[in-house]
């Protein structure tokens, strides 16, 4: 039913110089990511990309774009000659098939970019406008608010005509941007925040702190899948994850300081050992899932007592949203599912039942001397594991090597 | 020895039993148990689901593993029927007594069941199902081969009908084409599935109910919430593993299999079809895995007995109910002649028999044809 498929780019008009460097990134993206279909053909033109179709399932390749950053939006095309007959004839062929026969109301819109078409855009519309009128029962004209929009996009190398838009992910293409280290706990926010973070370009590094025996295998293996998925986003599938064994430390805290401050101590431990890593491995920021009040550690107090140990800025994403919005998204990127599994993570081990709202700096550092975490810091950064992880590769935190059926 | 039953069962697969062996010996904790060890075994658990899934192309299909494909039929039907009180149920008058039974126990139950008539090669008449769908209508159940003639259902043509009926949900029981026959549909078209593992040289004791994730079945079983909770109970993992073994192996098999094992039942027929006191009830559009045929002066299980002398195994009917001195169901309402269902026996085929095989057989019942 169509040819092609157009795709257009995101953000990039606020670019200048970068600017053809950005459309090589995109287009090495979709050229990369496409080619499980062999028969796919590509043209790129300044503005445009073109995937022609040759025979495979345009929702497949759909469901690709899908997971590309940088795309605007994209349009399913069919190809015609540049003449009145040719546009009108596929026209009604493709409103028939999409409105099911049902009427409706539609208009034309015409982008004129070959310009030696013999008419204006508007003259353009109206003729076609008027070819399909009497051809499509029960469909009218309605240039301000209508069911169905068909363009016509005449262009030099091609004449396409194209009815459905879809949006793409928008953003830049990853590692456009820099690196980042994405804090990691395997609840709903983190990874939310680390895919908006990742449509803006930036190359994600995910950071774990695991407290065995406290939490288990299974709420590593939970962060493993959620990265997984988020690796679908980026360019080369994959993402790299840091493991911090984390129990000693929270033991310390547990033990040593005023319950009440355990959050706020073990949270600081936690950006102590992220700035650390992003000073060794040369990453730009860090990024979090916080959002301003959600829990007692995500007040603006306890945000700002526990940034004050670290100079490494720190991106949160979430932080205006609301819990529904953060849900969307996390939905709408595949990652709820995995996220609402019931396992205990380190921030959910020790959690006081009455949590220190506001605290205060000179407190937190009181009680945090009590605890001499330096040394069991240094020794958490010093056993850090690191996986690979790749969504075309399950990684599984039980089995060494896969057992072959 | 010369064994002609294999779609009663077959011998289990070396590389198979190998692969039982080795899971039950190294992965024997419980899936559901927290510690690594289980979660090892469920690892293991998801990842042969999930390649069942590929290898049949269900995407969107629970998987339940079940004892044997009876107990698997009895959960798709039943977990369809008893989330409505009454409704009409349409199933046709030559399937497995695992779903036949079972229908004639919800007729008396007050649901509506309507068999369909079959012709005289065994198959449904899709006209007939097109008059008896309606808005009332909850399930239909139709066997994808038949495992008494081999007779190939137009499952195609049952998707589309059922697919019109939003509220009705097709059930195809796919124990003897599986790995054998090419469907000319989508298993994931299909809103539940039952496979067994024993006919495609898997261990016994493993069948699968295969079903559309949007599918919401009543129970019948009450216990934890292992298996969506529909059957509750300790899964065994190597019977699992097994059973993803043996469709890894078999389904990029079939087609080789398909032409060899056609050739044998061509060259089975060839020696005997000019007999005429050899009926075969079996068509010859019907699955190459399967010979069905009758000597009206013998009856079916004398036949066995006199074959059995001679080391050579075949079945009267199928297996499951040949225990029963009755005419057989499906060759009966194939052939419409009672001498002909009581004097039938089924030689099934497989790609482990010789050429050598089938001229033996041939030539021992064409000895006791012609006596």
């Amino acid at each position: 039913m169509y040819d092609l498929i157009m795709v257009r780019y995101g953000e990039m008009t606020l670019k200048k110089k970068n600017y053809r460097q950005f459309l090589q990134k995109i287009a090495d993206n979709i050229i990369n990511k496409c080619s499980v279909y062999p028969e796919l053909t590509f043209r790129r033109t300044d503005y445009r990309f073109y995937i022609n179709l040759n025979g495979v399932d345009y929702s497949k390749v759909i469901n690709i774009l899908d997971t590309i950053v940088g795309l605007w939006s994209y349009s399913l095309c069919k190809r015609t000659e540049p003449n009145y007959e040719s546009i009108s004839e596929e026209a009604i062929k493709l409103i028939k098939e999409v409105s099911c026969g049902k009427p409706k109301t539609f208009k034309v819109a015409t982008n004129r970019g070959n310009k030696s078409f013999p008419a204006t855009s508007i003259e353009i519309s109206q003729e076609v406008a008027r070819r399909i009128l009497p051809n499509v029962e029960g469909l009218k004209v309605d240039v301000h608010n209508p069911d169905l929009t068909l363009d016509v996009d005449l262009r030099y190398e091609g004449t396409y005509i194209f009815v459905q838009t879809m949006k793409g992910l928008g953003g830049y293409p990853s590692g456009i941007a820099g690196k980042g280290l994405l804090m990691m706990s395997g609840g709903i926010d983190s990874p939310v925040a680390g895919f908006l973070t990742l449509r803006k370009g930036v190359n994600i590094t995910a950071i774990h702190y695991a407290s065995p025996p406290y939490t288990s295998g299974k709420s590593l293996q939970k962060v493993v899948d959620l990265l997984e998925v988020l690796a679908n986003y980026t360019t080369d599938g994959k993402i790299k994850l840091l493991v911090v064994p984390f129990t000693k430390i929270q033991d310390a805290i547990h033990t040593q300081a005023n319950q009440t401050y355990m959050v706020t101590l073990m949270r600081r431990a936690m950006y102590k050992i992220a700035s650390d890593i992003c000073r060794k491995q040369n990453i730009d920021i860090i990024i979090n899932g916080e959002s301003i009040g959600q829990v007692a550690s995500q007040t603006l107090e306890s945000i700002k007592v526990v940034n004050e140990v670290t100079n490494v800025p720190i991106i949160r994403p979430l932080a205006t949203y609301d819990k529904e919005e953060i849900v969307e998204v996390s939905r709408k990127i595949k990652t709820y599912d995995i996220s609402i599994r019931p396992y205990e993570d380190c921030c959910t081990v020790f959690v006081p039942e009455h949590p220190i709202i506001k605290p205060r700096i000179d407190r937190v550092i009181y009680e945090e001397n009590k605890c001499n975490l330096e040394p069991l810091i240094t020794e958490a950064i010093e056993n850090i594991e690191e996986v690979n992880l790749d969504c075309f590769k399950k990684y599984s935190v039980y089995q060494e090597e896969n057992f072959e059926i | 020895m010369r064994y002609f039953d294999y779609s009663a069962t077959t011998p289990i697969d070396k590389e198979v039993l190998d692969t039982y062996i080795k899971v039950e010996n190294n992965y024997f904790a419980n899936t559901t148990s927290l510690h690594s060890l289980g979660q090892k075994s469920n690892v293991l658990l998801e990842q042969a689901s999930a390649e069942i899934k590929d290898l049949l192309g269900v995407k969107e299909h629970n998987i339940v593993y079940t004892s044997n494909a009876t107990e698997a039929n009895n959960l798709a039907i039943y977990g369809i029927a008893k989330k409505y009180s009454h409704g009409k149920l349409i199933t046709s008058k030559i399937e497995h007594p695992s779903v036949y039974e079972v229908f004639k126990n919800l007729e008396t139950e007050g649901y509506e069941v309507v068999y369909l008539d079959v012709d005289e090669k065994g198959i449904i008449d899709s006209n007939q199902l097109r008059k008896e769908m309606n808005k009332n209508t909850i399930l239909v159940s139709i066997m994808w081969v038949n495992n008494i003639v081999g007779a190939i259902q137009p499952i195609k043509e049952v998707i589309d009908i059922v697919r019109k009926y939003p509220k009705a949900k097709l059930h195809v029981d796919a124990v003897q084409g599986v790995a054998k026959i090419n469907p000319d549909f989508g298993f994931g078209e299909i809103d539940l599935l039952t496979i067994s593992g024993h006919k495609i040289y898997g261990p016994k004791g493993i069948g699968a109910l295969i079903y559309h994730q949007n599918i919401d079945l009543s129970k019948r079983l009450y216990g934890s919430s292992a298996q969506f909770g529909v059957k509750p109970g300790t899964i065994s993992l190597a019977l699992i593993v097994s059973l993803c073994k043996a469709l890894k192996k078999f389904i990029p098999l079939w087609e080789k299999h398909y032409q060899y094992v056609f050739g044998l039942n061509r060259r089975f027929r060839n020696q005997l079809t000019n007999n005429e006191k050899i009926v075969f009830n079996s068509s010859l559009e019907a699955s190459p895995y399967i010979i069905n045929i009758s000597l009206p002066h013998v009856n079916g299980e004398t036949l066995v007995h006199i074959l059995e002398e001679k080391e050579i195994y075949v079945s009267t009917g199928s297996a499951c109910s040949s225990k029963l001195k009755k005419p057989e169901k499906t060759v009966y309402h194939i052939t419409k002649s009672e001498l002909l269902a009581t004097t039938t026996i089924r030689i099934s085929l497989s790609h482990l028999l010789l050429p050598t095989d089938i001229d033996e057989i041939a030539r021992e019942i064409g000895a006791i044809a012609n006596v």
